[in-house]
């Protein structure tokens, strides 16, 4: 009588594991409670067995549901059209207009706030033809393996540009030059040095002026620096974009370099780079 | 985040379409015709699209786009106002314990019905786990159910499937004997 007694105690306790050792989410200990129980008892060994072949059953038919093969295209087409439909330049503006609402936040004061917000406005905007460079083109991965020596890299850039290849590598020691090539986002051609550093990776970014483009004068002083040369910074989330122009071209160094790191890379760079875009446009 | 980098549909696509075969057959477990579930595919996909960039690469895509498609089947059902049955858990239990014979064999579209039959709560969870063998705490997440709720209710929904897989076969069996002109019911 107590070994029945016994047996149903224990029947019941293994057969409420069952589930769980069905799904493979018993302890390790349990599960060995289970087998070693079932080793010795047909019924819950019956009863296993049985649940067992409801869940192949299961399996059996749902997996037999296969989609029209048509399916797989139109929710290619679908995703596709949604992706279309969604502009880039909007990204953009709501970039430029969030870099308004903070700064102008931070600068304060009522009355030159307008053409505050305007200026920097206008200095977010062309920061961001910077910044798309290094988004879109470094930090998706476009740089090979290994790097490229200088003369692949005077192929893509050029003889003129390429020379900004030295100069960077130079002022900047303790980066290893990826790429160095001309590439282009969204109908923008860019030359772009592509540089890794300790924190990461970094770009530096030269695209021809389009006409009317130009950092805005007056209101801020910008940045002094001991080269003279006036420069422009921002920061979004963890990137910094710091820039400056010469008389056709724009300059741009972008990374994720924290506090003035960024600006000062850039301001160590501006005369030696402006010398050659100078000679470049003469 | 501001900004986002634009992410390409290509590697989107290349993480996500692998699992559709996978997503079409749960939904069209648990919805009523194959057109539905296509399109539960599609909306899952076009929203799955739609944070992609929230996703974190590496981790577990599958799961995540499960989650996505019980977020709208559940969406869609809130939406119809279909008259909520009473909570599965409520629903009582037989005190006699029963352990159903389970069938050699049936058809496939036999199978499917007695899943129908069983309560849409139970049914999910006994889906992902049995079929698509995910975890307890993957099936918790999906369903947004703590993995108790998971627990019990994959053990009553096996249950109960097992009892209308039996019933199935049974009004089968007599079919079968009444059609061959045997008299009396099958065991």
């Amino acid at each position: 009588m107590t070994v029945l007694d016994f047996g149903q105690k224990g029947c019941e306790k293994i057969r409420r594991y069952l589930d769980s050792y069905l799904s493979n989410e018993l302890l390790v200990e349990t599960n060995h409670e289970v087998l070693r129980h079932l080793e010795r008892c047909t019924g819950c060994t019956e009863e296993l067995d049985r649940k067992i072949r409801a869940r192949k059953l299961l399996r059996g038919a749902v997996k037999a549901q296969a989609p029209p093969p048509a399916l797989e295209e139109r929710v290619r087409k679908a995703v596709r059209a949604r992706a279309a439909a969604a502009p880039g330049a909007s990204e953009w503006q709501r970039w430029a207009i969030a870099a308004v609402v903070v700064l102008g936040v931070i600068l304060g004061g009522v009355k030159g706030i307008r053409m505050r917000q305007e200026y920097v406005a206008r200095q977010a905007a062309l920061l961001a033809v910077g910044l798309q460079d290094h988004v879109h083109c470094a930090l998706a991965g476009n740089y090979p393996a290994t790097p490229p020596s200088l003369a692949q890299m005077a192929e893509k850039m050029g003889p003129g540009f390429v020379q900004l290849v030295p100069i960077v590598e130079a002022k900047l020691p303790r980066y290893r030059v990826l790429q160095g090539h001309r590439c282009s986002v969204n109908g923008r051609p860019y030359e772009h040095i592509i540089l890794r550093g300790d924190h990461g990776l970094m770009s530096v970014v030269v695209t021809r002026k389009q006409p009317g483009e130009s950092f805005p004068r007056g209101v801020l002083a910008p940045v002094l620096n001991a080269s003279g040369i006036p420069m422009h910074d921002a920061r979004l989330d963890d990137l910094a974009v710091s820039g400056f122009e010469t008389r056709d071209f724009l300059v741009f160094v972008v990374s994720n370099l924290s506090g003035n790191a960024n600006l000062e890379v850039a301001e160590s760079l501006a005369p030696r780079v402006r010398g050659v875009l100078g000679r470049l446009e003469s | 985040m501001l900004f986002r980098p634009k992410i390409k549909t290509e590697e989107f696509e290349a993480a996500a379409l692998p699992h559709l075969n996978d997503l079409f057959r749960t939904a069209a477990s648990l919805l009523g015709t194959r057109t539905e579930a296509e399109d539960l595919v599609q909306e899952t996909y076009l929203h799955a699209w739609k944070s992609f960039h929230r996703f974190e690469p590496g981790t577990n895509c599958r799961a995540w786009l499960f989650k996505i498609l019980f977020h709208r089947l559940h969406h869609q059902r809130r939406k119809w106002f279909r008259l909520r049955l009473a909570k599965s858990e409520d629903v009582l239990e037989s005190t006699v314990p029963y352990e159903p014979p389970v069938p050699e064999t049936l058809q496939d579209e036999e199978i499917l019905a007695a899943l129908e039959k069983i309560p849409e709560d139970f049914r999910e969870v006994v889906v992902l786990a049995d079929v698509e063998e995910f975890s307890y705490k993957e099936v918790a997440a999906a369903l947004d159910i703590p993995v108790g709720t998971v627990m019990s209710r994959l053990s009553r929904g096996r249950r109960l499937l097992r009892k209308e897989l039996a019933e199935v076969a049974a009004s089968m069996g007599i079919k079968k004997a009444r059609e061959s002109g045997a008299g009396g019911p099958v065991a």
